[in-house]
């Protein structure tokens, strides 16, 4: 799939490689995104810039690294930033702060949101990135940039502490 | 197998099917063990809970488009609008002025055909760029 990204970078045909990489990669990110900003609105406006990122970055791209894990450091970074510029917007006073424009996940289990937000934060993106992954071990470690055997032993200690919390 | 290894086991099912011999070895172990066998049975349902609530939130059906519209905007940016024109004009006069003093006709002739040409290409070369723009505009 990387291959056919790197064809077209190769013959400089960026438009098509961007929509190829949106074809492969944007519900990826955008997963991502609303796992580490827990809100799907603000994941959307991250997931724009992101990709705006990538467009501006595809003619200095030089195919070293596979292309998924190229874009997926840029969307780690940018949501970082995201995630530190919403921090630092909670120091703001509440008059000065935009609301948040819509809901993280599926608000239906309230006790298990609750839970999940007592998680460590290395176990809590593990185990929400899993299941919005379609349980794909393989997929959560490229996006955290994680050893897959990390990755699960953080599944395992985030199912122990939720079955703890929840019984 | 001790309970460790079950319960180990039993959580890595939910990463990856099991092979069939392993299950067995599990299921053997659960029939003889209610602590493990209650391990199991809460971290199921654990994941039922979890399949179920940490469903993927749904993209706005414009996403693409913006994104699109958004690059179409960057790649303009990157260059101010009155560049092409900018280049044109200085090209064009001074291509006019080396060809009025190297070319054998006198230089107010020169001068003349010079402005004439920079005039129609430039209004060839703007009608150009207005049909590229409606071409590019979103259906």
């Amino acid at each position: 799939m990387d291959d056919d990204v790197q064809q077209l970078l190769r013959a400089r045909r960026h438009h098509e490689a961007l929509e190829r990489l949106l074809d492969l990669y944007e519900k990826k990110v955008f997963r991502m995104a609303v796992m580490m900003l827990k809100d799907a609105g603000r994941a959307e406006e991250v997931t724009q810039d992101i990709f705006l990122k990538v467009w501006r970055a595809l003619p200095c791209y030089d195919g070293r690294a596979a292309a998924s894990t190229w874009l997926y450091a840029i969307a780690r970074h940018t949501c970082l930033s995201a995630v530190r510029a919403e921090s630092y917007r909670r120091t703001l006073p509440l008059e000065e702060a935009p609301e948040p424009s819509g809901p993280a996940l599926s608000p239906s289990d309230g006790a298990l949101q609750q839970c999940l937000a007592k998680l460590p934060e290395d176990q809590r993106q593990a185990i929400t990135l899993f299941y919005l992954e379609e349980k794909n071990v393989k997929d959560v470690a490229k996006l955290l940039d994680l050893p897959e055997g990390t990755v699960k032993s953080h599944l395992h200690r985030a199912r122990r502490a939720l079955a703890e919390m929840l019984e | 197998m001790d309970c460790q290894e079950v319960r180990t086991t039993i959580l890595e099912s939910f990463e990856e099917p099991l092979p069939p011999w392993r299950i067995s070895e599990v299921d053997s172990h659960l029939g003889g063990c209610p602590a493990c066998a209650r391990f199991a049975a809460v971290q199921q349902a654990l994941d039922r809970r979890l399949s179920i609530g940490l469903r993927p939130p749904e993209m706005s059906l414009d996403f693409r488009s913006r994104i699109r519209q958004n690059v179409r905007r960057d790649a303009r940016q990157l260059w101010s609008p009155a560049l092409p024109d900018a280049v044109h004009f200085l090209a064009c006069g001074t291509a006019t002025l080396l060809s009025a003093v190297l070319l054998p006709f006198q230089a107010t002739f020169t001068l003349g055909v010079g402005a004439a040409v920079t005039s129609v290409t430039y209004l060839v070369a703007t009608a150009v760029r207005d049909a590229l723009e409606r071409a590019d505009e979103p259906a």
